[in-house]
């Protein structure tokens, strides 16, 4: 029978446990052993992906990048986050708002979850912004997006699920990551002052003042610094992204245990049980895509899928095109680790035949998956926002809206400008 | 009786979660700090953080299972009737159990295969790590089985099957 025909059916399959609510990792896993019985494979093939593919020393990042998030959340430290970045653009109309997406941003560069930044940040920047005169919908619009920078600024969990399945190195395309991520936090922070403006949200009346902007600077010290210890590390040579969350953990566990004494033991260990949660939940849908991975992989859909693209056009453009409007369906539909593990490996040859750059090409991959977070149904941010507010989930997405659409204009100039994602890996890492 | 095995069960796992994070964090730091430090790199510490962060995954999936904190779309048990929510949320838990049952028999087959082959630094049994897949399996099972109790003892209020 046709390969191509199977993978359809085992999509579909998918699909529709996922529709009737099956978890997603176990709708994966059913769907790749109902694939296991129909080709006659050998059923231990079960266990040898799942182990295999969990057992990357890469993939240990993850917990130590969602722990980062949870010590950080804990330890109190994104209040002084956000307070320093209302310092900083706090005075322009929409100055809040700005203000928002530079905390998330500088939260994004410290944990490597979308869900983690939007709610360390939506937490204190939402409430806040409404009781300065910002509507409901741009308070919660404004969190909820800024936290895709979460899995966009390094370090990123999407990006290293990439590099492992591709084989590329993940400190390249976290730089990959930082000129997207930036380049989206400018667009968000621009719209955020014309948006502000159109209605009338009240402009703070104090200005810039430098002594200010020092002393609130001062008091997030020791969470600035925390990007510092975990980039730092990264790309002075000393660590592997790894080792780089493990130090950046044990830096922010003994700032919140003996310096800002916001943390407790029990508090520690809440955070240790809350990151085996988050990362097991990312873990198991890994682990459980690795077998349609790897069925896939034995019916050579990858070569089937590269000959099918290639006939169509040999041009870097329409591939690009071809890519982003799959991408963009699949992030909203399919979680991003299990899309990645599972796409990546049959597109990142065929991007790398057409001449295009693997850290860009990853870049767009992630970027792609990542707007999926504010895309209904499968829209991770909104549903920590909604959890935030009390809005419904309708509601957070219209909210959202407007700032998917600026998203997707980003992605189309990280898409056709390369130099948004090479320029950092170009210069940091020739 | 078993809502207290439960209860008891959960705390364990959910205590040996914990502790597996905490060592995971210090094996990694360890390794940074006899590299820098102390001028000597060891070897060890990567491949028993392999083993734990195995562990570590796959209990915190056992945890996720009792709390029922898998993610889910549960737009369609939204919109069933109470009556129709109970038995899709049995089916679930069915499935879910079928599955852990799946991975459970293949990575008890996969540990016994491998059972005599160590680790290339430390020599470690492949079996610490191997066993993580049946025992976590058995214990997703077991989970999913007293959700189904639970689902079954809370009354339905459209006047469903008790």
């Amino acid at each position: 029978m046709n390969p191509s025909f199977f993978a359809l059916m085992l999509l579909s399959l998918f699909i529709f446990l996922t529709i009737l609510g099956i978890p997603i990792g176990f709708s994966l896993g059913i769907s790749g052993i109902v694939g296991l019985l129909l080709m006659d494979h050998s059923f231990m093939m079960i266990a040898q992906t799942f182990l295999g593919g969990v057992n990357n020393f890469a993939y240990l990042a993850i917990p130590f990048f969602v722990l980062l998030g949870t010590v950080m959340e804990k330890a109190e430290v994104s209040n002084q986050l956000v307070d320093f970045a209302d310092e900083l653009v706090g005075y322009l109309p929409g100055g809040l708002a700005m203000g928002a997406i530079v905390a998330c941003a500088i939260f994004a560069a410290i944990s490597g979850s979308g869900p983690a930044t939007v709610a360390a940040i939506g937490t204190v920047a939402i409430p806040e912004m409404v009781k300065r005169g910002y509507s409901k919908p741009f308070a919660v619009g404004t969190a909820a997006a800024g936290g895709i920078l979460g899995p966009i600024i390094p370090p990123s969990i999407p990006f290293i699920i990439y590099g492992v399945v591709t084989e590329q190195s993940i400190a390249r395309l976290f730089l990959g990551g930082l000129g997207a991520g930036l380049l989206l936090a400018l667009m968000m922070m621009v719209f955020s002052f014309f948006k502000a403006k159109r209605e009338g949200v009240p402009v703070s009346g104090t200005g810039p003042s430098p002594r200010r902007m020092l002393r609130a600077m001062w008091r997030a010290k020791l969470g600035l610094i925390a990007p510092g210890v975990v980039l730092g590390g990264i790309y002075a040579g000393i660590c592997t992204p790894t080792e780089a969350g493990a130090i950046g953990s044990i830096y922010l566990i003994v700032v919140g245990l003996f310096v800002t004494r916001t943390l407790t033991l029990r508090g520690l260990l809440e955070c240790f049980g809350k990151t085996g949660r988050t990362s097991a939940m990312i873990m198991f849908v890994i682990g459980t895509a690795y077998l349609p991975a790897w069925l896939m992989a034995s019916w050579n859909l990858p070569d089937l899928g590269a000959q099918f693209i290639l006939g169509m056009s040999k041009d870097k453009h329409v591939f690009l095109i071809f890519v982003n409007v799959l991408f963009l369906i699949i992030g909203s539909l399919l979680d991003t680790p299990a899309a990645i593990v599972i796409l990546a490996p049959i597109l990142h040859p065929i991007a790398v035949k057409l001449g295009i750059d693997p850290t860009h090409f990853g870049t767009i991959v992630v970027v792609n998956f990542v707007i999926g977070y504010i895309t209904p149904p499968f829209a991770y941010n909104l549903f920590v926002a909604k959890s935030i507010t009390g809005m419904t989930m309708e509601e957070v997405s219209m909210a959202a809206f407007p700032f998917i659409l600026l998203c997707l204009l980003g992605l189309i100039l990280i898409t056709y400008i390369p130099a948004i994602s090479l320029l950092f890996p170009r210069l940091l890492m020739p | 009786m078993i809502d207290a095995i439960e209860k008891v069960l959960g705390r364990i796992v959910a205590a040996v979660v914990a502790i597996q994070g905490l060592v995971l964090t210090l094996l990694i730091g360890t390794e940074v700090f006899f590299r820098y430090i102390v001028g000597r790199a060891l070897s060890w510490p990567e491949e028993v953080a392999g083993i734990f962060f195995t562990w570590f995954t796959l209990l915190g999936v056992v945890l996720l299972t009792r709390s029922g904190e898998h993610i889910e779309f549960s737009f369609l048990s939204q919109q069933l009737s109470v009556r129709g929510a109970r038995v899709l949320s049995i089916f679930i838990q069915v499935m879910i159990g079928l599955y852990a049952l799946s991975i459970s028999f293949s990575g008890y087959t996969y540990a016994t295969m491998f059972r005599f082959e160590n680790t290339p630094a430390a020599g470690i049994s492949s079996l610490w790590m191997n066993l993580s897949l049946p025992i976590s399996g058995l214990l997703i099972v077991f989970y999913s089985q007293v959700s189904i109790l639970k689902i079954l003892k809370t009354p339905a209020k459209d006047g469903g099957s008790q």
